[in-house]
């Protein structure tokens, strides 16, 4: 028998199956799909074109790297221009995003979150002796930036990126910036209060706009964890379809593919809230409240990705050969982007969508083939529902052919991942690329949900181990102290 | 002119709530108002002969039972008749009502929709519980949490006790609502449009975001702990307006000695080697005291009344950020009778005497906002209607009503500022959705008359119009309201003190933010005499 059986292979999945291997358990990774990785992979979107399909940074914590002796290439973080109109000009801008001369309570919120995401999650407000400890300890970090910046901390997560560009006075590059990297992935405006923190969980886990491409791909990442894993005797085992977790008398015993059925003594999930209780494990199992809880994640995801197969180099006005390493951000200001998210609250694509494009092919060749480039393209505000794939990759092609003039020629192939694309792809909820939205009210000791904490669910000897838990994401952190949490409590 | 331990600038409510309480302790207290009258925007306003108009605020709800008991406010005057319903008429023609009594607002929410009617019962028992708990926070100073103060410590340790006193539920509840938006948590509750319609106004009043934004989970606890005689949620008129209530602190205040001069503008807190020593009058009159404290807002104490050689450039900054973006005004009539709404059914007539809430769903209050947000107004605006005459009978002739709606959005952000035509206009606008529900209302009108936020500035001294003194915004709540580090009432000024609503816990006739600055300074009194 099995000491765990790991349902689902992303990073999160295979580190913490490398964290109980090296505990000496005996450890089994089941995926279902025919790829390891769910999210955090590459596919070939067209002969010799390779694309990182669901996100274009996803880089693996430091700590879990060098505890498992990896060693993964990757390029220097990435470098964010944007290029779009702000307010009242009628002319077209290009600039830089200065990082560096936001207020230093962005560099201290972005530490303290790194701090946080490598913590367990204590159950607030009622904590264990080492959960209080790791608390007090992040406690005494903000207490030790000093009465003043402590302060300025705090205050910025609960503000929203259009309030504190105006209370910066931010020129339009940062606006725009700031703004589109604290909407990314919520089902929000720039307007709305408490979307700065996105921002910050985004730099923290060091994927946002600005998150360093990984060089072979994002499947590299996964192909070295799996590496991993099987070196320290785990096996895995992918294809299988559908998997069921059996539960007997509110206690999880094993998981079933078809006829096969394979015990082990803690089971841990890599799926999302939603389909953990929902495909993994029937409803029935839980009691109402659970069931409530379980429902009231969100899970709108709104991001699609197009990937565009061209004959050469793309030429945007203004944009300089440096900043091709680089993330551009393809927007009007602050304004226009809350009202692309007005469309699609209402359930339309907007007109323009803010979108973010990498040229992957440009700092790694291997992407590509020979003099023809990959663009990555990430478009906002694609309602979660949202079937007509031609209309986004119009849009997109109108909006690249904008700033790249006669870019369309080069194009050989375009493929487009809708929301519904990536949740049929990585069985994600609503398309929601990590496991929930990632908003401070799903953060911190309210993710996965309420009640689910450390990885802990309410069936006995069930754990989640994904994105869907803290922290969000695929540094394989959320699996990491899951894992921990898991053997502490064997 | 010396000899007074305490000058108040601004006779708003309260700066006579603090006012009351400090000569209650046998301080010697003058307050300084701009205006002929007191009350700021607490005030009840004769505009059009014999018409009383509710020219600010219109409602007491979170008004601290403390306030009325130790001041013997009802000795004083103050009557408070509690509103018995709100009506939401639909645009099917339908209505939904919601009243105090529990049993008949589940039976109301149940014709809707018999799912919503299920949980409303354990909807309101969790709000309940929760607005409890938060209460005891409304009546303390914010303690700093980077301090070593003892007095932190404690504070903070008691804090850390409820904390852990509290249900897990119950703390994970109160922190998604803390951060999310008023649509998302009562869509994990309810169904109904209507329902939800009403609900989520909560969350907006006196806010520049939609109910579909983060930020309003937060707005609507804070109008969740309203309390009026110990009900909760209620609401309630004073007979003769909210006016009568500051009539009724004043008349406290002055029998406990306490002397007020109107029409007496504060040109200049008096500051001498860092320390605030009196205040200059912009009629040349100098008036000196142990402490002066400003029941202005904070952006009015500190960049008009006091001079910026006196404070750090960063408590200037911090200032100026401190954001009182409004996005309400409001409206009064004068009606020759009483306006007929077409969906109150007969027998249910009553409903009149209540709140007329058009808010007809979530979309319908987004999309106010959505019109309003990049420097327009509400095309169809969401409104709360009261008619006070029907509750109160001296508040117009006989025969005749007044009508006070509070608007959103017409906001401070206004593209091009707001002007004569643009006030006029916007009123047509709010007049035309009114005769939607009640197509009659318009042969009605003798009068009307509109505040709108650069007309509030004006009037009540309240930056960019704001009727809270300053947003609701968890970056600017509690040990962070309304700056970082003065939070307890204090400022960087040696015995310049406020007492506003842009203090802790905020906005709407609370007296709390008196009360507590008086609290607290009269403790610093006392130390001062150790």
């Amino acid at each position: 028998m099995h000491d765990v059986i790991i349902v689902g292979s992303s990073p999160n999945a295979l580190a913490a199956a490398a964290r109980l291997l090296a505990a000496k358990k005996r450890v089994l990774v089941l995926e279902p799909s025919d790829h390891l990785g769910g999210p955090v992979s590459s596919h070939e979107f067209h002969p010799g074109f390779w694309a990182d399909t669901a996100l274009s940074s996803a880089p693996l914590h430091p700590m879990i790297e060098q505890e498992l002796g990896l060693s993964i290439a990757v390029l220097p973080r990435r470098t964010v221009t944007v290029i779009g109109k702000a307010h009242n000009a009628s002319e077209v801008s290009v600039g830089r995003f200065q990082k560096a001369v936001l207020p230093a309570a962005f560099r201290n919120g972005t530490a303290l979150l790194q701090a946080l995401h490598a913590s367990p999650v204590g159950d607030l407000p009622n904590m264990t002796g080492s959960e209080a400890e790791a608390l007090s300890m992040i406690g005494a970090q903000l207490l030790g930036l000093g009465e003043r910046e402590m302060m300025e901390v705090l205050r910025l997560g609960f503000m929203s990126a259009r309030e504190l560009s105006l209370e910066l006075n931010l020129p339009f590059a940062d606006r725009v910036a700031l703004s589109i990297g604290s909407v990314y992935g919520l089902n929000e405006g720039p307007f709305a209060r408490t979307n700065v923190w996105n921002y910050l969980v985004h730099e923290a886990l060091n994927d946002g706009l600005s998150g360093p491409q990984v060089v072979g791909g994002l499947g590299r990442i996964t192909a070295l964890l799996a590496d991993k894993v099987r070196s320290l005797g785990g096996e895995i085992e992918m294809g299988l379809g559908p998997l069921a977790v059996d539960v007997d008398a509110g206690s999880a015993w094993g998981v079933s593919a078809g006829d096969r059925t394979v015990e082990a003594k803690r089971i841990a999930s890599d799926l999302d809230v939603q389909r953990t209780f929902g495909q993994l494990i029937p409803p029935y199992h839980l009691e109402p409240e659970c069931l409530r809880r379980v429902r009231q994640v969100r899970y709108r995801g709104n991001v699609a990705r197009v990937f565009i197969a061209l004959r050469k180099q793309p030429e945007f006005a203004g944009v300089g050969e440096e900043d091709l390493l680089g993330t551009l951000v393809i927007a009007n200001d602050v304004e226009s982007i809350e009202r692309a998210w007005d469309e699609a609250k209402r359930g339309n694509l907007p007109a323009d969508p803010p979108i973010f494009v990498t040229l992957p092919s440009r700092g790694d060749p291997s992407r590509a083939p020979t003099g023809a480039h990959v663009l990555a393209v990430t478009v906002l505000y694609v309602p979660s529902g949202w079937t007509d794939r031609s209309r986004v990759k119009e849009a997109v092609l109108r909006l690249l052919g904008e700033h790249a003039p006669g870019i369309e020629q080069w194009v050989d192939h375009v493929e487009v991942n809708l929301p519904v694309d990536l949740e049929e792809r990585f069985s994600l909820t609503g398309g929601q690329l990590y496991g929930g939205e990632t908003n401070l009210s799903q953060s911190f000791f309210l993710r996965s949900m309420p009640g689910c904490r450390g990885g802990c669910t309410p069936i006995e000897n069930l754990y989640l181990c994904g994105s869907t838990g803290h922290p969000p994401g695929y540094s394989g952190m959320s699996g990491w102290l899951s894992a921990g949490n898991l053997l502490a409590t064997a | 002119m010396s000899g007074y331990d305490a000058i108040v600038i601004g006779a708003g409510h309260n700066g006579l709530v603090h006012a009351a309480y400090l000569a209650r302790a046998g301080k010697k207290v003058l307050v300084l108002e701009r205006r002929p009258v007191v009350g700021g925007a607490t005030i009840t306003e004769e505009i059009f002969p014999g018409f009383k108009f509710l020219t600010g605020s219109y409602l007491i709800s979170l008004l601290r039972p403390e306030v009325i008991r130790e001041l013997s406010l009802a000795k004083h005057g103050l009557e408070l008749m509690p509103l018995e319903s709100t009506l939401v008429p639909l645009q099917s023609g339908d209505y939904f009502a919601d009243w105090p009594d529990h049993d008949m607002t589940r039976e109301e929410i149940a014709r809707h929709n018999r799912r919503d009617a299920d949980i409303y019962p354990e909807y309101a028992a969790t709000m309940k519980r929760i607005a409890l708990w938060v209460k005891p926070l409304l009546d303390i100073a914010p303690p700093n949490p980077a301090s070593n103060d003892p007095r932190d410590k404690m504070a903070m340790a008691m804090i850390a006790e409820r904390l852990r006193a509290m249900s897990k539920s119950d703390f994970d509840l109160l922190c998604r609502l803390l951060t999310t938006s008023a649509a998302d948590f009562l869509d994990e509750w309810f169904e109904g449009e209507a329902l939800k319609g009403t609900k989520c106004t909560s969350g907006i009043i006196g806010t520049f975001l939609g109910p579909r934004s983060a930020g309003t989970g937060y707005v609507l606890l804070h109008h969740y702990l309203g309390e009026i005689d110990g009900v909760f949620r209620a609401w309630a008129f004073p007979r003769g307006g909210t006016g009568a209530f500051a009539q009724a602190v004043y008349s406290a205040a002055r029998s406990f000695g306490v002397e007020v001069r109107t029409n007496a503008a504060v040109k200049q807190v008096i500051i001498k080697d860092g320390v605030a020593k009196g205040v200059a009058l912009e009629n040349g009159d100098e008036f000196y005291a142990r402490r002066i404290i400003s029941n202005a807002d904070a952006k009015v104490t500190f960049l008009n009344l006091v001079d910026k050689k006196e404070l750090s450039p960063d408590f200037v900054n911090d200032i100026r950020r401190f954001r009182t973006t409004s996005a309400a005004c409001k409206v009064n009539l004068a009606l020759d009778g009483l306006p007929t709404f077409t969906s109150i059914p007969k027998g249910k007539e009553a409903l009149y005497r209540g709140s007329i809430e058009i808010a007809p769903s979530i979309d319908y209050v987004e999309k106010a906002y959505d019109d309003a947000k990049y420097g327009g107004w509400s095309t169809r605006p969401f409104m709360d209607a009261l008619i006070p005459s029907l509750l109160d009978p001296g508040m117009a002739p006989p025969g005749k009503h007044v009508m006070s709606l509070f608007v959103q959005y017409a906001s401070s952000e206004l593209e091009g500022g707001w002007n004569a035509e643009k006030r006029a206009t916007f009123l047509d606008i709010v007049i035309d959705t009114l005769s939607q529900y009640s197509p009659d209302i318009k042969s009605k009108i003798l009068f009307k008359h509109i505040n709108t936020p650069d007309e509030l500035e004006r009037q009540f001294a309240l930056s960019s119009g704001n009727i809270f003194q300053g947003e609701l915004a968890l970056h600017q709540l509690f040990f962070l309201k309304p700056v970082p580090t003065f939070a307890h009432y204090k400022s960087p000024i040696k015995h310049l003190w406020m007492c506003g609503a842009s203090t802790h816990p905020g906005g709407c006739i609370t007296g709390a933010p008196g009360r507590n600055a008086a609290m607290s300074l009269l403790r610093d009194f006392q130390e001062e005499s150790a």
